[in-house]
């Protein structure tokens, strides 16, 4: 856990890093980096939940937000869920 | 062929986005772990991407494993606008290839709609309803039909939810006519 940490300082101060990089899976990590480029804001949830990873929420207030699984049964089904949502949400609102 | 299972995109609604507590949230992702969970126009909206040998028995068994958490009640069905290849191909009932070649021109009447939006290099998505139409006017007729029946299935599921929901604000008299009603329309 400690190394954890200590990984965790170094990406902070050497790059952009958000915490949308802390996700165990490449595939959510890549969705979430799209939705961030789309304006998204990602969170990652408080306390020790298992399940519930973290949210990604909408630019527009109030709209959308999804909640982001910490250990999907296919992380790359799940990154297109995500991914979608973020379109779906512009298609929408343009 | 990776069509050989096909994999069909629907999202259940359950409600205002207030019935989604951490710990209904936890419960939900607990049971189902193919599901996204989330908010749009203030909803309560629960997304999977299930295989399954028709969308009804997708559908029909993505509900139950969701309505097995405590609390969930699922009070309609709706399937995605925004569609790939992949769940365009399951919809119409053909390979995802066959879709490639319809959306690319190179087979079939041409003038396959051109996609909404581009995710990335690899992933297209199309509006479902312009696809519908553009499949219903250019190659009609026997080919359009499981089409057709998922849409008139989907249509009676959301009836069925809707009277479900209904049916404690009804007197025991009503609920019986009506349970007449279904009954006799089940059984033919």
């Amino acid at each position: 856990m400690a190394d954890g940490g200590g990984d965790l300082l170094l990406k902070i101060s050497n790059t952009s890093a958000t915490v949308a990089d802390r996700h165990p899976s490449k595939e959510i990590r890549e969705a979430l980096a799209f939705a961030e480029r789309h304006g998204w804001r990602v969170e990652k949830s408080k306390g020790g939940r298992s399940k519930n990873w973290g949210t990604m929420k909408c630019p527009n207030p109030d709209r959308c937000w999804f909640t982001i699984n910490s250990t999907p049964r296919e992380p790359h089904a799940e990154a297109d869920r995500l991914k979608r949502n973020v379109i779906r949400c512009e298609t929408r609102n343009r | 062929m990776t069509s050989e299972r096909p994999r069909h995109n629907f999202t259940f609604v359950l409600g205002p986005e207030q019935l989604l507590t951490q710990e209904l949230i936890e419960s939900i992702l607990e049971a189902c772990d193919d599901a996204l969970v989330g908010s749009r126009d203030r909803l309560a909206l629960v997304e999977f991407d299930r295989e399954g040998p028709t969308f009804a028995q997708a559908v029909v068994g993505a509900l139950r494993q969701l309505e097995s958490v405590e609390g969930v009640r699922v009070v309609r069905v709706e399937p995605d606008e925004l569609v790939g290849l992949t769940a365009i191909a399951a919809r119409l009932g053909r390979s995802v290839e066959s879709v490639r070649l319809l959306a690319a021109g190179k087979r079939g009447p041409g003038g396959f709609p051109a996609p909404a939006a581009r995710v990335d290099a690899k992933t297209r998505l199309w509006e479902w309803s312009a696809v519908a139409r553009w499949w219903h006017d250019e190659l009609g007729g026997d080919a359009a039909r499981p089409l057709a029946e998922s849409a008139d299935f989907l249509a009676s599921l959301n009836d069925a939810l809707d009277l479900r929901a209904r049916a404690g604000r009804l007197s025991e008299g009503e609920r019986q006519t009506l349970a007449a009603i279904v009954g006799e329309a089940a059984i033919l």
